[in-house]
C-alpha cells in the first residue's frame, strides 16, 4: 500500500511538473528536490529496518505531496518550507538507518563474541581435562616402570 | 496543523503579531522552541559535540534562527526552525550513537580476534596434548602387555611348582593317606588353571600357591603313614626272602612263626653231649651266611634236649648246646651283638619222645632270625 503511495507520488511529480511547463527556475529546482527526497524516502521505507521509521516517512510523503500542490500554485515559500522539512527528516532517516545497521552489526558481533568466548571456555576445560589425563597417564607409567 | 498556519497570508500574520507584540510585549515561547532548548541542554549534547560537531552546529544555527524569530514575534517562523532544529538534533544524536556503536563494534571485533587467536593457540596445544596422550597410552599398553606376560609366566611357574608338589605328595600315597588336603589341592590347581586361561592372573597366582600349600600339607600328612607301611612291607619282603633262603638251605626244617624265621637242626647232638655232630658243621656255615645276608636281623640260638635225663642236666646241656652254636657263628663272622643263646631243656619238644629215633630229634638247636626295626 505504502509502495503504491510512493509510486503515485513519483507519477504525480512526473505528470505535474513537466519540464516545459515550469515557469520559474525555483520551480525546476524544487521539483528535482521533491523527486530526490521521494526516492530517498522510498529507499528508506524499503530498507529491511524501514518499519522503524514508517511514521516519519509517511510524514515526509505528506509534506512532499503538499509541496507538489503548492508548487502547482507557485507558492514557492510554502514549497521551500515543506521541502526543507522533508530534507531534514530524510537525512535524519538515513542516519538513523545507518545507526540501526551499525547497531545490528555490533549486536551480531557481540553474539559471535559470546559464542566464541563460550567455545573458548569449553576448549579450555577440554584442554584441562586432557592435561589431567596426561598427568595421570605419566604417573601410572612412572609407577609401572618402577615395578 | 503547522502547514495550514504556514499557508495563511504572511502579511496578515505579521500584522497581527506586531499588533500583539506592541500590545502585550514578547509572545510566549513556542513549545517547539522550548523542546529544542531542552534537547540542547540534555547531558548527551556534550557527547554529540565530540562526535558530530558539524551536525550540532546545524542545530545551533536553527536554534538561533528560531530564537531570533521568536524574539521578533515571528512565532510561525520560530516554530518552523525549532521543529527543524529538533529533527536536526535527532540526526546529530543518531550520528553520535552510531559512533558509539562503531566503537562497540570495533571493540567486539578486536576482542573476537583476540579470542579466536587464543582458541587457535589452544587448539594447537590441545592437539599436542592429544598426541602426547596417544604416545603415553601406547607406552602404557606395552608396559601392561609386558607386565601381563611376566605375571602370566609367574602364574605358570606357580602352577608348575604346585604340580611338582602334587607329584611329591603322590609319591607318599597322599591320595590314600591324606585325601582331604590332596583333593583340596586338586580342586584348587584346576581352578588356578581355569583362571589363568581366563586371564585372571592375580587370582590364578593365589590359587596356584594355595594348591601347592594343600599338596604340601597332604605330603606332610601322608609321609609318616607311608613310611610306616613302606617299612613294614620291606620288612615282610625281607623276611620272606630270608625264609626262602632258609628253606633252600634247610629243606623241611625252615619255618615262619610269630617270632620270625626259624631254622631247626634236629638230632644235632648225641644224647647228653654238647658238641655238635661232626657232619653238621656245614649247616652252621649256612646259618652264618644267612645271618650275614640279612644283617638287619637279630639271631637267637635256642638249645633243647630229649626227655631222658634229669631236668637240671637237660637245661644245662641245652644251654651249652645253644652257647656252642652261638660261638661257632661268631667264629664264622657273625657279630656277637646280634646273637643271644638260651637253653630250654626238654621244653617245647618239636618231635615225639616215644621212640629212640624220635627222641634223638629233640637233641636239637633252633636258630631264630628276628627282623629288627619298627
Amino acid at each position: 500500500m505504502r509502495r503504491i503511495g510512493w509510486g503515485a507520488l513519483l507519477a504525480l511529480v512526473t505528470a505535474f511538473v513537466m519540464p516545459g511547463q515550469l515557469l520559474a527556475e525555483d520551480g525546476v529546482r524544487y521539483r528535482e528536490e521533491i523527486k530526490s527526497y521521494s526516492q530517498r524516502a522510498i529507499e528508506l521505507t524499503n530498507h529491511k529496518q524501514g518499519d522503524q521509521l514508517s511514521t516519519e516517512m509517511a510524514q515526509v510523503k505528506t509534506w512532499l505531496d503538499e509541496a507538489l500542490v503548492q508548487l502547482g500554485k507557485e507558492n514557492f515559500d510554502n514549497v521551500k518550507i515543506l521541502v526543507q522539512r522533508a530534507r531534514v527528516q530524510v537525512e535524519w532517516g538515513e542516519v538513523f538507518i545507518a545507526l540501526l545497521d551499525k547497531r545490528a552489526a555490533a549486536n551480531a558481533r557481540e553474539a559471535e563474541l559470546l559464542e566464541a568466548r563460550q567455545a573458548l571456555s569449553v576448549a579450555k576445560a577440554e584442554l584441562q581435562e586432557l592435561e589431567n589425563f596426561e598427568a595421570q597417564l605419566q604417573q601410572t607409567i612412572a609407577s609401572k616402570s618402577k615395578q | 496543523m503547522m502547514l495550514s498556519k504556514s499557508l495563511a497570508p504572511r502579511w496578515l500574520m505579521g500584522l497581527l503579531l506586531s499588533a500583539l507584540f506592541v500590545a502585550c510585549g514578547p509572545p510566549p515561547k513556542p513549545t517547539e522552541l522550548s523542546r529544542l532548548e531542552s534537547m540542547r541542554n540534555d547531558a548527551y549534547t556534550a557527547q554529540i559535540a565530540q562526535v558530530a560537531p558539524q551536525d550540532l552546529e546545524k542545530v545551533e544555527k536553527l536554534y538561533r534562527e528560531a530564537n531570533d524569530a521568536w524574539k521578533n514575534s515571528d512565532l510561525e517562523r520560530a516554530r518552523e526552525y525549532a521543529y527543524l532544529g529538533q529533527i536536526q538534533y535527532r540526526s546529530a544524536e543518531a550520528r553520535s550513537r552510531m559512533k558509539e556503536e562503531q566503537t562497540r563494534l570495533d571493540s567486539f571485533l578486536g576482542e573476537l580476534a583476540s579470542v579466536n587467536q587464543e582458541r587457535e593457540l589452544l587448539n594447537v596445544k590441545t592437539e599436542g596434548v592429544k598426541k602426547s596422550i596417544a604416545q603415553l597410552q601406547d607406552t602404557l599398553g606395552r608396559l601392561d602387555q609386558a607386565a601381563s606376560s611376566a605375571q602370566k609366566s609367574t602364574v605358570e611357574q606357580a602352577i608348575l611348582a604346585a604340580e611338582g608338589e602334587r607329584e611329591r605328595a603322590r609319591g607318599v600315597k597322599a591320595p590314600d593317606f591324606a585325601a582331604g588336603p590332596f583333593n583340596l589341592g586338586e580342586n584348587t590347581i584346576r581352578l588356578a588353571q581355569q583362571q589363568l586361561e581366563a586371564g585372571m592372573l592375580e587370582d590364578a597366582l593365589k590359587q596356584a600357591n594355595d594348591a601347592k600349600a594343600s599338596f604340601s600339607d597332604a605330603y606332610n600328612q601322608a609321609k609318616p603313614e607311608f613310611d610306616k607301611t613302606q617299612s613294614s612291607a620291606q620288612r615282610a619282603e625281607r623276611e620272606l626272602a630270608l625264609f626262602k633262603a632258609a628253606q633252600s638251605s634247610f629243606p623241611g626244617n625252615a619255618l615262619q612263626d610269630s617270632r620270625g624265621v626259624v631254622v631247626v637242626m634236629p638230632a644235632s647232638f648225641e644224647k647228653g653231649k654238647t658238641t655238635l655232630l661232626a657232619g653238621r658243621y656245614g649247616e652252621i656255615d649256612a646259618i652264618a651266611q644267612i645271618a650275614k645276608d640279612y644283617p638287619e636281623t637279630s639271631v637267637i640260638v635256642q638249645g633243647y634236649t630229649q626227655s631222658k635225663g634229669s631236668e637240671s642236666t637237660n637245661l644245662t646241656v641245652s644251654q651249652s648246646r645253644a652257647d656252642g652254636v652261638r660261638d661257632l657263628l661268631i667264629q664264622k663272622g657273625v657279630d656277637a651283638k646280634r646273637l643271644t643263646s638260651a637253653g630250654y631243656g626238654v621244653e617245647s619238644p618239636r618231635y615225639d619222645n616215644k621212640s629212640k629215633s624220635e627222641r634223638a630229634n629233640n637233641d636239637r638247636v633252633e636258630v631264630i632270625f628276628v627282623m629288627t626295626g619298627s
